[in-house]
């Protein structure tokens, strides 16, 4: 009798011990949409019960247009800012010849 | 040596140091002497001088409004070519942001966007044009009142020191004191500077009046983009509220 009661133990404990291996050899059966318990990798078909966390229609459309947006008007101000240079000192240039002008009168 | 004392009696700057070695305090009495005697051949020496710094300031002036004009020509260039590359880049976004469209709703968006924008450029360019032009006539105009303020000291100057020498000429044919006679002309000639050079401080403001034109150009090119920025935001916030976006329209306003 103690033996029959040994034998069943020892069953059971291959049994779960056998399931337990199994279960870790294949991974958990993960419901689909929880891709954040699977490494990021969003199973497939997973799309369509996780509705809520995908960007609404044109969204994509949306998101380039502030790109375009937001480049055209950074363009558009370094554009601006080249002019802000002081480009024509030289027109002052003959400023030493007016000099030399009234410095050539001298009476010894 | 006569050619010496007669140039240091109107002697220019390079001279009055050459003579400076040579003759010495010990010669001031006897040149001072031989001033009456030696008028007539020494004023044209002055006035010589002064004709070629006038002649070196004509060429300087050739030089100037050349290298203006190639300076100009240069920033159009490379504005061009910035314009070129910008309208480039900008089909390359308009074409990714095609791409994106995807319904007939939305590529009717993505249309009206584009068209706005263009439109706003087209304004921008014309307003910096417009400012740049002003910039250049501005310029223009002062550097042409700067020009005849300056052939005006000269003329004005010139006279001056005929009429100083004239006046000296006349002193010493009139048996004036030679020594007396050179220190008048001095005194006439170093009067004739003063007054150039005070001309000299009105032409100068010049830089003042480029200063402020070039602040006006700043102005109108800021206001330009300014003004662009807000357009193209609200071709951006249509583009999102015709696809969808309730929350666009609070974005370009500021």
């Amino acid at each position: 009798m103690k033996a029959k009661a040994l034998g069943v133990f020892a069953v059971l404990i291959v049994l779960v011990g056998g399931i337990l291996f199994y279960r870790q050899a294949t991974g958990p059966q993960l419901p689909a949409g929880t891709a954040g318990e699977n490494n990021g990798a969003v199973p497939s078909g997973s799309t369509s019960n996780n509705a809520d966390a995908l960007p609404p229609a044109g969204s994509d459309l949306q998101a380039e247009a502030s790109i375009v947006s937001s480049d055209l008007i950074s363009a558009a101000a370094n554009e601006s800012a080249t002019f802000s240079v002081d480009e024509e000192n030289f027109l002052l240039d003959d400023a030493g010849d007016l000099d030399a002008m009234s410095q050539a009168i001298t009476v010894e | 040596m006569s050619a010496v004392l007669l140039m240091s009696m109107f002697a220019p700057g390079a001279v009055i140091a050459q003579t400076g070695s040579t003759a010495g305090t010990s010669t001031r009495p006897a040149r001072a002497a031989l001033f009456c005697q030696r008028i007539d051949q020494a004023s044209p020496i002055l006035l010589n001088t002064l004709q070629q710094r006038e002649q070196r300031l004509s060429a300087r002036k050739e030089t100037i409004t050349e290298r203006l004009q190639n300076h100009r020509e240069e920033r159009d260039e490379a504005r061009d070519e910035r314009t070129t590359r910008q309208g480039e880049r900008r089909e390359a976004l308009f074409d990714r942001l095609s791409e994106k469209a995807q319904t007939d709703e939305e590529k009717a968006a993505v249309r009206t966007f584009v068209e706005a924008v263009e439109t706003a450029i087209t304004k921008r360019n014309a307003a910096i044009q417009s400012a740049v032009d002003a910039f250049r006539a501005g310029v223009d105009a002062a550097l042409k009142v700067r020009r005849e303020k300056i052939a005006s000291a000269i003329t004005t100057l010139k006279a001056d020191v005929n009429a100083a020498i004239e006046k000296a000429r006349t002193s010493c044919r009139n048996g004036a004191n030679s020594e007396t006679v050179r220190t008048q002309l001095q005194t006439d000639i170093n009067a004739a500077r003063t007054k150039f050079q005070n001309a000299r401080k009105e032409i100068d403001k010049m830089t003042e009046s480029r200063r402020a034109l070039a602040e006006t150009r700043k102005k109108a090119i800021q206001d330009a983009v300014e003004t662009f920025r807000r357009e193209v935001e609200a071709a951006r916030d249509a583009l999102k509220a015709a696809v969808g976006d309730d929350t666009a329209t609070t974005t370009s306003s500021t």
